[in-house]
């Protein structure tokens, strides 16, 4: 053996140390990863194609719960129920986080105060949260009917009319989550350098062109991060449907989640949960990969 | 998700408990019942009970439990109060990974899928000190009573409530408003919509400030609750006599929701109405409930008795129709067939059995057992007559093994009709539907 190869030897050697090393730090990652994520979901895989109910043995039944899913109309309307939530939620906390971070990025007395407010809701427990938002909407004597009265609103009725119950449940996710993207959107504004604005208002660009031609470009990438968090966060809403109105009225505000949830748990159907699920998964990696794209132009 | 995260603990149970089922394949046999009584528990047993949350039903049990290890030293008893809303989701879970515990609650109308699935066994007449099954069931007035808990002729649970359905008024406001008394209760859908239309009231705006009547629009147990007695009083049922087709699409399904609607028809009830605890705070004059209501109305409400503010009245009937009330079971005992000790876990609900007065002294909670309708607890409670007579011509729930999935389309249908104005027989073909595709999948 030559010197050189004894060299590139001792090297590889050094190597393969190292990968080691590297793997056993990314070791618990890959165990975490593939005990909490991937088995979860090769397991709900396997049980869409049987009649799983949890406590008998699953038995194979091929393609016929995503067949059922093709013509129930209670998974339809779930699903058109969801994108109405999400296409709620989606646009309005963005539009409200990024207007929020605008203000708070501004210095003004009391400021470190109301940003906390602002994102207190989004540390209280969700199911505390339903059941105060649930009194608010009690149509006789919540505290909705109170403030549209005063303010001589219409009289909206949002545990009990279908016409209006899901936008009942997007204005907690608004109020509920603004206050974390703002946090976020106000962290991608801190990070814009000052010297652009300057250099900007040197050139004579006024607030409105230096918010167009500095700000929102800049911020693009985080505008799309938010868009794919609040979009995965809406799909899987679940708890104020739930706790807030039930699903109803008449299945007005039963999210696909909700309806997930009732299969598998009330009805004992986890096969058919498990394929509603699949479906969830698809539709969420569908957009990831809409997202990953947008980024890659955007860089 | 919580289904997979579930399963992981299932599956790591399920090791630890093959361990130690091969462990337990080298103790000795399980003793044998002493004959004509309740079976010896085994020294140093342990004993796992499992209800739903319900503070009053806690109080009763940890009440029961006291005295219990008191007399049986012997054997330790682990109460869980699990709730409602996650009771099954615990159950099932525990069950499947063969770590259920020795006694639980299983709900009258989850019987007949709980035996379906093997979940539970008939239970063993001989370890309670009993006969046979008949012998159980003849201690209830009438046996039939318990019926929601029979599957094939066979009892699978001891009943701790037993509710039937009958009819609370504010009678301080039906006096002052109509100059109703005690003894001019109605007894019909017709004249009880027609007291509700006149004690609702508005103010000068137009809006409603009280109501006659409120039905439990969004909760889909209680709407069944109500559902059911009205149906079968119609002569209508929910599933064809072989229980394999929907029959809610009738003139008796029909007939039944058009008894429900007339309350909004005639002005007794506003859908756009809702008041927690309406009865207590007198925006609400009339409520279907069970015999626990008054525990919680004075909870409530301290300022309101019994007799003076408030009353029991029958369940209506309809004009003409057969007599029918509806009687429903929340909380029983339910011997796990896997328990690893089910003499001590008998011998225990055989004590809890033999007391059915604590739990009405405690909570107010009922059954139809002779035993207690011959206490004085019993004599001395003056609305639990009403509730006992109901019994009398009671029915359970729809038994079957997709039950849920029929509750939850009764649910949705009378929303639909009720609060969204769908034609009733319309919603009716859509809840029958769901029935359909509910058994064909089986």
């Amino acid at each position: 053996m030559t010197a050189a190869e004894s060299n590139r030897t001792r090297r590889a050697r050094r190597m393969d140390r190292r990968a080691w090393i590297g793997l056993g730090f990314v070791l618990p990652g890959i165990i975490y990863f593939s005990l909490f994520f991937l088995y979860p979901v090769i397991s709900a895989l396997s049980w869409s194609f049987t009649n799983y109910d949890l406590v008998t043995e699953p038995r194979y039944i091929g393609l016929d719960n995503f067949r059922y899913m093709l013509n129930d109309r209670h998974f339809i309307n779930g699903v058109i129920v969801t994108f109405k939530y999400v296409l709620g939620v989606v646009p309005s906390v963005i539009v409200t986080g990024f207007l929020l971070a605008l203000l708070f990025n501004q210095a003004f007395p009391g400021r470190a105060f109301f940003r906390t407010v602002i994102f207190v809701p989004y540390v209280i427990s969700i199911v505390a949260a339903s059941f105060i938002w649930r009194y608010v909407y009690q149509p006789t004597y919540g505290l909705w009917p109170q403030v549209a009265g005063f303010l001589h609103l219409p009289q909206i009725n949002f545990l009990n009319d279908g016409r209006y119950a899901i936008w009942g449940l997007v204005i907690i996710a608004i109020w509920r989550v603004s206050g974390y993207y703002m946090v976020i959107f106000l962290s991608g504004l801190q990070n814009i350098s000052a010297e652009l604005y300057e250099a900007a208002a040197i050139d004579g660009a006024g607030t409105i062109t230096r918010f167009r031609y500095i700000t929102l470009p800049l911020m693009k990438p985080i505008m799309l991060f938010v868009l794919i968090v609040a979009t995965i966060g809406a799909f899987q809403a679940f708890a104020p449907a739930l706790l807030v109105t039930g699903g109803g009225p008449a299945g007005a505000t039963r999210v696909l989640q909700l309806y997930l949830y009732e299969t598998g748990w009330l009805f004992l159907r986890f096969g058919y949960a498990s394929a509603i699920a699949v479906f969830m998964v698809l539709i969420l990696t569908a957009l990831t990969i809409v997202y990953m794209r947008l980024v890659k132009v955007e860089t | 998700m919580d289904t997979q995260r579930l399963n992981r603990r299932t599956m790591l149970k399920a090791m630890g408990f093959a361990a130690a089922g091969v462990l337990a394949g080298c103790a000795p046999a399980a003793p044998v019942p002493a004959e004509g009584g309740v079976a010896p528990a085994a020294a140093g047993a342990e004993v796992s009970l499992w209800q739903h949350t319900y503070a009053p039903l806690d109080n009763a049990y940890q009440i029961l439990i006291a005295e219990f290890t008191e007399a049986h030293p012997e054997i330790d008893v682990l109460f869980d109060s699990v709730a409602a809303t996650e009771f099954e989701q615990k159950l099932l879970t525990a069950v499947a990974a063969g770590s259920g515990p020795d006694i639980f609650r299983m709900p009258s109308w989850s019987t007949p899928a709980y035996v379906a699935k093997n979940i539970v066994k008939p239970m063993q007449p001989e370890l309670l000190g009993m006969e046979s099954h008949k012998a159980i069931l003849d201690e209830y007035a009438p046996p039939s009573s318990v019926d929601g808990w029979v599957v094939d002729g066979e009892l699978y649970a001891i009943p701790i409530e037993l509710s039937t359905m009958a009819t609370w008024y504010r009678l301080d406001i039906m006096q002052e408003e109509l100059g109703v008394g005690p003894d001019q209760l109605p007894k019909t859908w017709d004249k009880i919509w027609e007291m509700a239309a006149q004690l609702t009231k508005k103010d000068e705006a137009g809006n409603t400030v009280r109501v006659g009547f409120a039905w439990p629009l969004t909760n889909a147990i209680w709407l069944m609750h109500h559902f059911a007695p009205i149906l079968y009083q119609v002569g209508g049922d929910f599933l064809s006599e072989d229980g394999g087709s929907c029959a809610l699409a009738s003139d008796a399904g029909v007939a039944a929701i058009e008894t429900m609607n007339a309350v909004y028809a005639n002005g007794g009830a506003d859908v756009d109405f809702s008041v927690p605890q309406a009865l207590e705070t007198g925006n609400q004059v009339i409520e279907f409930s069970g015999p626990f209501r008054p525990s919680t109305i004075v909870l409530n409400n301290p300022d309101l008795a019994y007799g003076a503010q408030f009353i029991e009245g029958p369940w209506p009937q309809t004009e003409g129709g057969v007599p029918v009330g509806y009687t429903w079971g929340p909380a029983s005992l339910t011997p796990n067939p896997d328990s690893t000790a089910p003499e001590a876990a008998y011998t225990l609900m055989k004590f809890i059995w033999d007391r059915p007065e604590v739990f009405w002294d405690v909570a107010n909670i009922m059954t139809t057992r002779r035993i207690f309708m011959e206490s004085e607890t019993f004599q001395a409670s003056p609305w639990l007559p009403t509730f006992m007579a109901e019994a009398e011509i009671a029915r359970p729930a729809v038994k079957s093994v997709v039950y849920e999935e029929i509750k939850s389309a009764v649910a949705l249908m009378l929303q639909r009709v009720l609060i969204e104005g769908v034609s009733t027989e319309e919603s009716l073909a859509l809840a029958c539907e769901d029935v359909n595709n509910a058994l064909t999948r089986g």
